[in-house]
């Protein structure tokens, strides 16, 4: 049932200037992370995330809803103009779109992209807006073994699903819990596995882990990338060209039409892709141009055809909010992103999970109302720059590097004012860039890390309604058991039948697809 | 796409990269198990640690299977093409980092010796001047040319990001300039 009273709470919220400014600066951002190769949108959020403690809820949501939002979107502009896609889930869009560019449709291309994207997008919030509230409504009668089940289960997922290797992905979730349990324990308050450092004594932050995982890793990898590949002295002023100019062939509305397939299968795919722990955009990308090239073969999708963009773009920005669904119904994080989000609602003061929609209605309906309005910058931002963001593709890595470098460090510091937790990034840009070269998902880690607490206090919670009986805490109804056949299923059956391996298999179509436009860039 | 190229030395295959983390894994697991508190009982009967210990298994298990599993021989591309001075580079980097924060934050960790090295180093805890050598430096050490743009481009940066981050409300250390300019935070 809506709550009148919080919605109209939440409407005041949002549709202020200071909150619409947020969103827009948000998503200009976001376009810009995208456009640029190198950076993504968790690299992105990661660093915007210490900024928003000091903003209140409906900006600090504003801001990285539209980040997410705009760099989403944004990897499409360097994909079309350069053959780069700035992000992974934009790799798919190269196929069509750079051969659209070649041509001389560019424009038609960045077009056909944005508007893909936003109407995927808009169409899979409006879903997530309707199944969130219902699936929390479920979760709302789970009991604590079954929340401790449902935890375990969504880890093991994130394992079979992220990267090419289970047990990778299983390792990235074990270190994250290993982490998680540094510092005083969720129940006691007793210090732990703190190394005798006084200073662990808090446990780590979560800010200058994600910084140092997620931005100051991949800052690292650029480095290293920079020096294995032949070095190449910068030019600045040199390099950034006018690749082509505001005019050219634009795109009609019976054109944008005719792409009514392969955007509803993009919806289709990315909604439920986006809603499966550990797959994300770059798959639902994928998986919606091969659905869709497939299903229209008549349409020749793949000889730079609009319909081939289309399906790439809608298929991953349909993930964006469904990604969140796991995140509100459950408070479980279904991605890097989605965790992202949820530790802004807890630096916020708002635990994300089924009681949300009871005890923070006016976020929820905040958070609902910027995923729908972000549709609408996105469009006007995308329409409007695309042309100066084509540009920012070139912008150097050699710049690049020590600005986001620098942004980490302030960011790790600005969160508590604490010293420590700049060093507690560095010693974790170090694990990310090793994760990073030995193809360990991140996102299992920060994932478990925020799950770690919940699972123990419901772990514990069940050991003291039973009195300290295991079977009974773990196996006292029909559906825990049922999660905990899940469980044991689903490790089996990943070990057996590779499905992580099948699944990057997918997402490595995007690197051929890569050096495949590059190859032929250069000839 | 994992390589098999049996060019690749054997330490940097998964196989080799496990074996390293087994070692590490076992010095984790003996230093745990030599903990007290790791065996602590709470009021609620639950070990201290519990998740601990359960988590360094799991990584335990994990490394193992990496370890004798089917893409043993396999090496990551990154992994093959990474030397040991991309290691040390990625070290260097984060050095500079370490020095670049106690610069321009004044930080000394509740250090002496590290106060005592601050004492005598000027514009210590001065964000904007070490932000822009910092930013000036990295973008040379890295390839930008002609000088002249790395510096543009480092004292510009600078300026932007103080300026953002004050208008955001987040305090970053004083500058002489900021307070030239009547904005300095702290």
């Amino acid at each position: 049932m809506i709550n009148m009273d919080a919605l109209y709470e939440a409407i005041a919220l949002v549709f202020t200037w200071h909150t619409l400014m947020w969103i827009a600066i948000g998503v200009t951002i976001g376009v810009g992370v995208g456009a640029m190769p190198g950076l993504t949108a968790t690299t992105g959020i990661a660093l915007m995330l210490p900024l928003t403690f000091t903003m209140d809820q409906a900006a600090a949501l504003g801001l990285l809803i539209g980040l997410y939002k705009g760099a989403i979107y944004g990897g499409s502009i360097s994909a079309i103009s350069f053959a780069t896609p700035g992000t992974s889930e934009a790799a798919a869009t190269v196929f069509d779109g750079h051969k659209l560019m070649t041509r001389g449709k560019g424009k038609k291309a960045l077009l056909i992209a944005l508007y893909a994207s936003v109407t995927a997008d808009f169409l899979s919030d409006v879903i997530t807006i309707m199944i969130a509230p219902m699936l929390a409504l479920v979760a709302l009668k789970f009991g604590p073994s079954e929340r401790f089940w449902l935890m375990v289960l969504a880890v093991c997922l994130l394992g079979a699903l992220s990267g090419s290797h289970f047990a990778k992905g299983m390792l990235s979730a074990a270190m994250g819990l290993f982490i998680g349990t540094i510092g005083a324990d969720p129940v006691s308050s007793v210090p732990r596995n703190t190394f005798d450092l006084w200073w662990l004594g808090e446990g780590i932050h979560l800010i200058p882990l994600v910084v140092g995982i997620f931005a100051m890793g991949a800052m690292l990898e650029k480095i290293v990338e920079m020096s294995t590949v032949k070095q190449k002295v910068q030019r600045l002023g040199g390099t950034v060209k006018g690749l082509f100019s505001m005019g050219g062939e634009g795109l009609s509305l019976k054109e944008y039409l005719s792409c009514w397939k392969e955007m509803s299968i993009g919806l289709g795919v990315g909604t439920f892709v986006g809603m499966l722990p550990g797959l994300g955009s770059t798959v639902g990308a994928f998986l919606s141009y091969g659905i869709a090239k497939q299903a229209s073969p008549e349409k020749k999708i793949g000889t730079g055809k609009i319909e081939g963009v289309a399906a790439a773009e809608a298929g991953n920005n349909a993930t964006v909010g469904p990604t969140l669904v796991p995140l509100l119904a459950f408070g479980i994080p279904g991605s890097a992103v989605a965790a992202l989000i949820g530790a802004a609602l807890m630096l916020q003061g708002a635990t994300p999970g089924p009681r949300m929609f009871e005890l923070f209605p006016t976020v929820i309906y905040s958070l609902f109302l910027i995923l729908i309005l972000g549709n609408f910058f996105n469009l006007g931002i995308g329409r409007v720059f695309a042309f100066v963001y084509a540009k920012l593709g070139e912008l150097p890595p050699q710049v690049l590097v020590p600005i986001v470098m620098g942004m980490a460090v302030i960011g790790a510091y600005s969160y508590a004012n604490n010293e420590w937790d700049v060093l507690v990034m560095l010693v974790f840009g170090i694990i990310g860039l090793f994760m990073r070269t030995f193809r360990i998902p991140e996102a299992p880690l920060i994932i478990t890390f925020l799950l770690a607490p919940q699972a123990e206090e419901n772990l514990r919670r069940g050991l003291l309604i039973n009195e300290g009986d295991w079977v009974a805490t773990l196996m006292n109804s029909p559906l825990a058991i049922g999660l905990a056949i899940a469980v044991v299923a689903l490790t089996y059956i990943s070990t057996r039948m590779r499905i992580s391996e099948r699944m990057t298999e997918i997402a490595d179509d995007a690197e051929a697809a890569e050096a495949e436009a590059k190859a032929e860039k250069t000839s | 796409m994992a390589s098999s190229d049996r060019s690749v030395g054997w330490l940097r295959t998964n196989q080799g990269v496990a074996a390293c983390l087994v070692v590490a894994m076992l010095a984790l697991l003996g230093y745990l198990l030599s903990q007290d508190w790791v065996y602590q009982q709470q009021r609620d009967g639950f070990r201290l640690g519990f998740f601990t210990m359960v988590s360094a298994l799991v990584m335990l298990v994990c490394v193992g299977f990496t370890l004798i599993g089917k893409q043993k021989d396999q090496a990551t591309p990154e992994m093959a093409r990474m030397r040991g001075s991309d290691w040390l580079r990625g070290i260097a980097a984060l050095l500079t980092m370490l020095v670049y924060y106690v610069l321009a934050w004044d930080a000394h960790f509740s250090q002496d010796w590290v106060r005592a090295i601050l004492d005598v180093i000027p514009f210590t805890g001065d964000f904007l001047i070490w932000t822009v050598v910092f930013l000036t430096m990295g973008m040379a050490v890295l390839g930008v040319r002609p000088i002249t743009s790395a510096i543009t481009a480092g004292v510009i940066v600078s300026f932007v990001i103080f300026g953002l981050f004050l208008l955001i409300g987040i305090d970053l250390p004083q500058s002489v300039i900021g307070q030239l300019l009547g904005t300095s935070a702290a």
